[in-house]
């Protein structure tokens, strides 16, 4: 074998090797970010929220931090894995094009935040509906009533403009404890942590996953490098 | 002047620019070509001489014995061991270089008024650069501090690798007791003893090694028809024990790279029994033979490990088992990758190896030397373990 081709070859691979890498990384370190962003969100979870429809809440505010946190990383990830296959050989130069314009092909995850309201709604309905009376349900149920989705905070707040604000602080600092020590926010934490894990970096899934779908265009492009 | 003395002048010892600029990375190793960096230019090729046996064995005498190879083995093993920080220390030493640079012209930085001063002392440490780089020694220190040794002494070698039976008896005990241990590992999977079966595996390296020392013999009946009928026989042999190791590295990779571990070690018999076969030819002097039989077993390599890149071979390093999104998941991925790295670099430095065996051939016919000359060279060689062929133009 002509050591050119050889040394062509060897160069796809390992230019493949870095991308997959790279791509993984990416994903990760946005996963990262939106981790940390979304914990300050969980005071907007309603106690409804967390204990009966986490995922209504998680999906679509995790969704939204992974694609703040991944706008335009993926766009010049590309371009960069582009340019690097265009100097490996100038012959990959179409190959190169065609996974720059990818990136207009990937899909991401995409959970729809409900609307506050209807949220609140229908987790209050569902509340009622699975409410089977005595033991901790019912004091969850009242509990929820006080508190619901953090109404007494949002009204606390809406009555901030007249009333004092601490009483605002006072509520939120209510309905945060309640989470806090029922584990409610970690509930909710390791469903983010669930939805990134599958929906943004699993390796099967229908939809595929947004890292499988990167792995799989780098892997196509090597093979189709390797075989010119 | 005989074309032996023809070809030991031209196969010389690595050139000390070119020692500098194998240090420094100017030029790199590609197999048993050499290349400029910038370039892609062939610069030349190097050819393992007799002398490399130092570096298994002893003294000049372990080579060529039979009864030596047991020493030769384990002495081996201990230079290999030894000699895996070689690599390194050639980087190393360009690093501390760079930095006692840095750390001059640092010291530069907004001291103006001491410009002058600092002027010369950054033109003394380059000079001093200059002077560790080109006081780098030859033959044996040289192969040591760049890590050309742990090549030579690898399975793959570098160019003809069949020097002396005593190195390829070495080489081909240590890729046996490689296999050996895996197969502890393998054999309380099922499945997997069928694909190995150890005493069949041991009669194909016992049929090698006495190929090996077939072929060195029949140097003894140097220019005897009797030695090329010898030869030819050797190849024909060691081309039934290539594709049986290569058949065995196939079934190993066949569903997985799970047991590339196992799949590597045969690849080393794959590349000892092609160096054989190549060796015999060139001994042959069957130039257009030993090219195909170069190029035939370079395409049978990289078949079989030429996709297998590092996210195959850190199983998975793609998928760590941390949870995504933390940044223990980030430093998973690392460590997977980086500990892949050795196998990952053996697997291409082997490809390269197999597709670069006859690459001097095409300049030795330009400069009229005869390929059984300049493998003669090499076996008559007395200092170099080395030895350079500039590339015809």
């Amino acid at each position: 074998m002509d050591v050119e081709f050889l040394l062509r070859r060897q160069a796809v691979t390992e230019w493949r090797d870095r991308h997959l890498f790279h791509a993984v990384s990416t994903i990760n370190t946005a996963a990262i970010k939106a981790r940390i962003d979304f914990d300050a969100l969980l005071a907007e979870a309603a106690l409804v929220d967390s204990i009966w429809d986490p995922s209504g809440f998680v999906f679509g505010r995790i969704d939204s931090l992974m694609r703040k946190h991944l706008t335009g990383k993926l766009d010049a990830f590309l371009a960069q894995a582009a340019e690097e296959l265009r100097v490996i050989e100038a012959r990959f130069d179409l190959l190169a094009e065609a996974l720059t314009a990818s990136a207009s092909t990937l899909t991401f995850p995409e959970a729809a935040i409900a609307p506050d309201e209807s949220v609140s709604e229908a987790a209050q309905f569902r509340l009622g509906a699975n409410y089977t009376g005595g033991g901790i349900l019912t004091n969850l149920r009242s509990l929820s009533l006080a508190v619901r989705d953090h109404s007494l905070a949002r009204t606390a707040r809406a009555w901030s403009t007249r009333a004092s604000k601490s009483v605002a602080t006072r509520a939120e600092a209510v309905g945060k404890s309640l989470h806090d020590r029922m584990g409610l926010y970690d509930r909710l934490r390791r469903k983010a942590a669930e939805r990134i894990a599958t929906a943004w970096m699993g390796d099967v899934g229908s939809p595929i996953p947004l890292k499988a779908q990167l792995l799989v265009l780098i892997d196509d492009v090597a093979s189709e490098a390797r075989s010119y | 002047m005989s074309i032996i003395r023809k070809a030991g002048q031209v196969l010389c010892q690595i050139p000390p620019e070119l020692r500098v600029q194998l240090a420094n990375g100017a030029v790199r190793l590609a197999g048993s070509v050499l290349r400029d960096t910038k370039t892609g230019r062939i610069v030349g090729f190097l050819q393992e001489a007799r002398p490399l046996a130092k570096l298994v064995g002893s003294g000049a005498g372990v080579v060529g014995g039979a009864a030596a190879a047991p020493g030769v083995l384990l002495m081996g093993v201990a230079a290999v061991g030894v000699l895996k920080v070689g690599g390194l220390v050639q980087g190393e030493a360009t690093r501390r270089g760079v930095k006692r640079t840095e750390a001059v012209v640092n010291r530069i930085d907004g001291k103006v008024d001491q410009l002058g001063e600092g002027m010369v002392r950054v033109e003394d440490k380059l000079g001093a650069m200059n002077g560790e780089l080109a006081s780098i020694g030859s033959g044996i220190d040289f192969l040591k501090m760049t890590g050309l040794a742990n090549l030579a002494l690898g399975a793959a070698g570098i160019g003809v690798s069949v020097v002396g039976f005593g190195i390829m008896s070495a080489k081909l005990g240590v890729v046996q007791r490689s296999i050996h241990a895996l197969a502890d590992q393998l054999e309380s999977v099922r499945d997997k003893i069928d694909r190995l079966r150890q005493d069949a595996i041991d009669a194909d390296f016992s049929e090698l090694k006495s190929l090996a020392e077939l072929y060195d013999e029949c140097w003894q009946l140097d220019g005897s028809a009797r030695a090329e009928q010898q030869w030819h026989r050797i190849q024909q042999d060691a081309l039934v024990f290539q594709n049986r190791f290569a058949d065995r590295a196939q079934k190993l990779l066949s569903n997985s790279t799970s047991n590339v571990h196992a799949a590597d070690t045969m690849m080393d018999a794959v590349a000892l029994a092609s160096s054989l076969r190549v060796a015999s030819l060139v001994a042959c002097n069957e130039a257009t033979l030993a090219r195909s039989a170069a190029n035939e077993s370079s395409r049978q390599v990289e078949s079989l490990t030429g996709k297998i890149g590092l996210a195959e071979l850190a199983g998975g390093a793609t998928a760590p088992s941390a949870e995504p999104g933390t940044p223990a998941y980030e430093l998973t991925l690392g460590s997977a990758r980086e500990a892949a790295r050795p196998l990952l670099r053996k697997l291409r430095e082997r490809e390269a190896a197999v597709a670069t065996r006859a690459a001097p051939l095409d300049s030795l016919e330009k400069l009229g030397i005869a390929p059984k000359a300049w493998l003669a060279a090499a076996r008559d060689e007395k200092e170099e373990p080395l030895l350079f062929l500039e590339a015809g133009e």
